[in-house]
C-alpha cells in the first residue's frame, strides 16, 4: 500500500473486497458508503475505549495528586473499574420523570453523545487514519461541537426540573461565548497554514514548524476556550459537582447518564486531539528533526520481514507519535482539574469577553498581516514569544496582593485605630 | 495595557506554581494504607480493643464502678464475678466487657490501679475471631479472649507508626547527632546545627 494516499475508508472498502463476498452482496459492499460506515464502527471500536479508560486515567491521577491511589481493586491496576460501573450503570433503572418530555429527554443524550463523536470522522490520527479527510475540516469540527448546547439545552428543559434548567442557560451563556474565541482561535493555524483540511495543517506544520512555536498566545488562548467549550475544570460551572448536583442531567441515570459522561470525556480526548493537530504537528516526530534518526527509523522499517508488516508499521508509527501528544494533554487537562479551583460565573464571562476575545482578535489581526505582507512566520514567532515572555516576567515580577483588609460593619467596634490608611486591593481582572 | 498584560502574566505564572504543586505530590509517597492487605503500623500509645491481664487483677471493682454504659445484658458494660477465696483474697471467676455497647472511653483503664486493664491494638478483633456477629451477645468477650487481645505496646513503635507519614506530608524526625546523644538532652549549640541543617 502506497503510503499518503490511502484513507481509513478506502482501507476498509479494500478489506470488504478482500473478503470474498458473494456477488449478490457485493455490489452493496462495494457501495462507496459502506466503506465509510465501516471505517466509522472501527473508528467507534477504536475511541470508546479510549476515552473510557481516560476515566480510569483520570480517577488514578488525581489519586495520585491528592496523596491517594485511586481505583485499584476492581481488575489489575483497577483497569476494570470503568468497565463495571459501566455495566452497572446498564443494568440500573431507565428513569423517565412523570412530567418530562418523554421524546425528547430520551433522544437529547444520543444528540450529546453523536455530536461528541462525529467529531472524530474528520479527525486524523495519521497520514492515512482518518475516516474523511474534510477540506473544510476546521469548519465542521467548529460546527459539529457546537451541537453540544443544543443536547445540553434539550436534556434539561424536557426533564422538566427548574435546576436543570437554570444550569443549562449557564451551560449555554458559557459554550456561546467561548465559541466566538474558539473559533478565532482555529483560524490562526487554518491562516498561517492556508487550509482547512486538517491533514494540510499538519502538512503545513512538518515543512515550516510546529504552530505552538509560532503562536504561543493563540495556543493558549485555544486550550483556555476550549476547555470552557467542553466544561472542563476550572470551567465546569455547569456540573459544578461540589456545588449543585449534575447540572443539567440531574433527572438522568442509567445509561442515558452514562451516555453524558462519556460525551463529556470524548470532547476532553477531542480537545486534546484537535490541539495536537493544530497547533502540536500532528503525528510530526520531533526526534526526526536530529539528523540520523529518520535513517535509524527507515533502517528498522526496512528489517521487517513482510512488507505488508513494512506498511502497516509505516502508518501506525505516525499514529502512535500522534496519540503519545494527545494523551499528554489530556493528562495536562486532568492536571490543570486537580489543580484549579472553580471560576466564578461572572469571572468566567469576564475572562471569556475581556481577554480571551481580544487576545485571539489581535493574534489574528497581527497574524493576518503577517500572512498578507509575506512577512517571515519566524518573526511571527518573535513577536509571540517576546509578548508572551514579557508578560510572564511582568506576572512574576509582580509583588505579592496584600490581603482585602475588613470592611467594618456599621454598629460593630473598629478593626484598626482610626485613620489607619486601608491598603487598597490590587488589581483584579 | 501594560496591566492587563501583567495580570494575564499573573495568571500563568501562578497557574504555573500550582501546577507545580500538583506535579510534586503525584510523585510522593501515597499516604493511603490498603489496609487488609497491607499491615497498619500502630503508635504504642493506640487505644484499641481492651486487653485483660489476669494476674494484676486485684478485684477491686473500681473499673465496673467507672464504666458508664449500661450493658445489653448486664447491669454495665463491664461485670465481673468474683467469690472470697483463701486468706479472705477476692478470687476472679469472670471478667465481662460487653462489645455491643462499649463505648472505648477508657474510663476503666484509668481506674485501674494495677494496669491489668490497658489498651490493645486491636482494631477488628480479629485476634479473638470474633471480626463480626451475629448476635450482640457474642460480643461479649470473657477474661480468656480479653487476655488473648493484643497489648497496644506489644505492637509497633513511634518510629513505625511514622513509616506511614515518611516522605509524605510530614517531616521525618531528625536522629539525633552523636553529641546530643552523648549529652543526653538537646544542647543549644546541636540545636542551632540541627536548624542549620534542616534549612541546608
Amino acid at each position: 500500500m502506497p503510503h499518503y494516499q490511502y484513507t481509513l475508508t478506502t482501507v476498509c472498502q479494500w478489506l470488504l473486497e478482500k473478503l470474498g463476498l458473494p456477488p449478490a452482496t457485493a455490489a452493496v459492499f462495494s457501495h462507496p458508503l459502506a466503506g465509510v460506515l465501516g471505517a466509522a464502527i472501527l473508528l467507534f471500536l477504536v475511541i470508546l475505549p479510549i476515552v473510557t479508560y481516560a476515566i480510569w486515567w483520570l480517577r488514578r491521577l488525581l489519586g495520585w495528586m491528592q496523596s491517594r491511589l485511586g481505583p485499584n481493586r476492581v481488575g489489575p491496576a483497577g483497569l476494570l473499574q470503568t468497565p463495571a460501573d459501566a455495566l452497572k450503570l446498564l443494568t440500573k433503572e431507565d428513569i423517565i420523570p412523570a412530567l418530562a418530555d418523554r421524546w425528547v429527554f430520551t433522544i437529547s443524550p444520543g444528540i450529546v453523545f453523536v455530536s461528541a463523536f462525529l467529531v472524530y470522522v474528520t479527525l486524523p490520527f495519521g497520514p492515512a487514519l482518518v475516516v474523511k479527510d474534510l477540506n473544510v475540516g476546521v469548519v465542521y469540527i467548529a460546527a459539529i461541537t457546537s451541537l453540544t448546547v443544543i443536547g445540553i439545552m434539550l436534556a434539561a428543559w424536557s426533564s422538566n426540573n427548574k435546576y436543570a434548567l437554570i444550569a443549562a442557560f449557564r451551560s449555554a451563556g458559557q459554550m456561546v461565548s467561548y465559541e466566538v474565541p474558539l473559533a478565532l482561535a482555529l483560524l490562526g493555524p487554518v491562516m498561517l497554514a492556508q487550509s482547512l483540511s486538517l491533514k494540510g495543517l499538519v502538512a503545513a506544520q512538518i515543512s515550516g514548524g510546529w504552530f505552538v512555536l509560532i503562536q504561543p498566545i493563540m495556543f493558549l488562548g485555544y486550550f483556555c476556550a476550549a476547555l470552557a467549550e467542553n466544561n472542563v475544570t476550572p470551567f465546569d460551572i455547569v456540573e459544578a459537582e461540589s456545588e449543585i448536583v449534575a447540572g443539567f442531567h440531574i433527572e438522568y441515570s442509567g445509561m442515558k447518564f452514562a451516555l453524558f459522561f462519556l460525551a463529556e470525556f470524548a470532547n476532553t480526548f477531542t480537545v486534546a486531539c484537535l490541539s495536537t493537530l493544530l497547533f502540536l504537528g500532528g503525528w510530526h516526530n520531533p526526534l526526526s528533526l536530529i539528523p540520523g534518526v529518520s535513517a535509524l527509523g527507515q533502517a528498522a522499517l526496512d528489517r521487517l520481514p513482510a512488507p505488508f508488516l513494512r506498511d502497516l508499521a509505516a502508518q501506525l508509527w505516525p499514529a502512535a507519535i500522534f496519540f503519545a501528544k494527545a494523551f499528554f494533554l489530556v493528562s495536562v487537562v486532568f492536571w490543570l482539574r486537580a489543580t484549579l479551583p472553580r471560576v466564578r460565573i461572572d469571572q468566567l464571562m469576564g475572562f471569556g469577553w475581556k481577554v480571551l476575545i481580544p487576545l485571539t482578535l489581535a493574534n489574528l489581526l497581527v497574524t493576518g498581516l503577517f500572512v498578507a505582507f509575506g512577512w517571515s512566520p519566524l518573526a511571527l514567532a518573535g513577536v509571540n514569544w517576546v509578548i508572551l515572555l514579557a508578560c510572564l516576567a511582568l506576572g512574576a515580577a509582580r509583588r505579592r496582593v496584600p490581603p482585602p483588609t475588613r470592611t467594618r460593619v456599621p454598629g460593630t467596634p473598629a478593626l484598626r485605630a482610626p485613620g489607619a490608611a486601608s491598603t487598597p486591593v490590587e488589581g483584579s481582572l | 495595557m501594560i496591566r492587563i498584560l501583567q495580570d494575564i502574566g499573573y495568571t500563568l505564572v501562578s497557574i504555573g506554581k500550582g501546577m507545580a504543586v500538583t506535579l510534586v505530590n503525584l510523585f510522593r509517597r501515597k499516604q493511603t494504607v490498603q489496609y487488609p492487605s497491607q499491615e497498619l503500623l500502630l503508635p504504642p500509645s493506640f487505644r484499641g480493643g481492651l486487653h485483660f491481664d489476669e494476674e494484676k487483677c486485684i478485684v477491686c471493682e473500681l473499673c465496673e464502678k467507672a464504666c458508664p454504659v449500661p450493658g445489653s445484658r448486664t447491669e454495665w458494660t463491664i461485670e465481673m464475678f468474683h467469690h472470697i477465696g483463701e486468706n479472705k483474697k477476692r478470687q476472679l471467676d469472670e471478667f465481662f466487657i460487653d462489645y455491643s455497647t462499649c463505648i472505648n472511653c477508657y474510663l476503666c483503664v484509668d481506674v485501674c490501679p494495677t494496669d491489668a486493664l490497658v489498651p490493645g491494638s486491636s482494631l477488628e478483633h480479629a485476634e479473638i475471631d470474633a471480626l463480626a456477629a451475629y448476635d450482640r451477645s457474642r460480643l461479649i468477650y470473657g477474661k480468656d479472649m480479653l487476655g488473648r487481645m493484643p497489648r497496644s505496646d506489644a505492637r509497633g513503635s513511634f518510629e513505625r507508626a511514622h513509616e506511614h507519614v515518611k516522605g509524605g506530608y510530614m517531616p521525618a524526625p531528625k536522629p539525633l547527632s552523636e553529641e546530643e546523644q552523648a549529652a543526653g538532652e538537646r544542647t543549644p549549640a546541636a540545636e542551632e546545627a540541627r536548624q542549620a541543617g534542616k534549612a541546608g
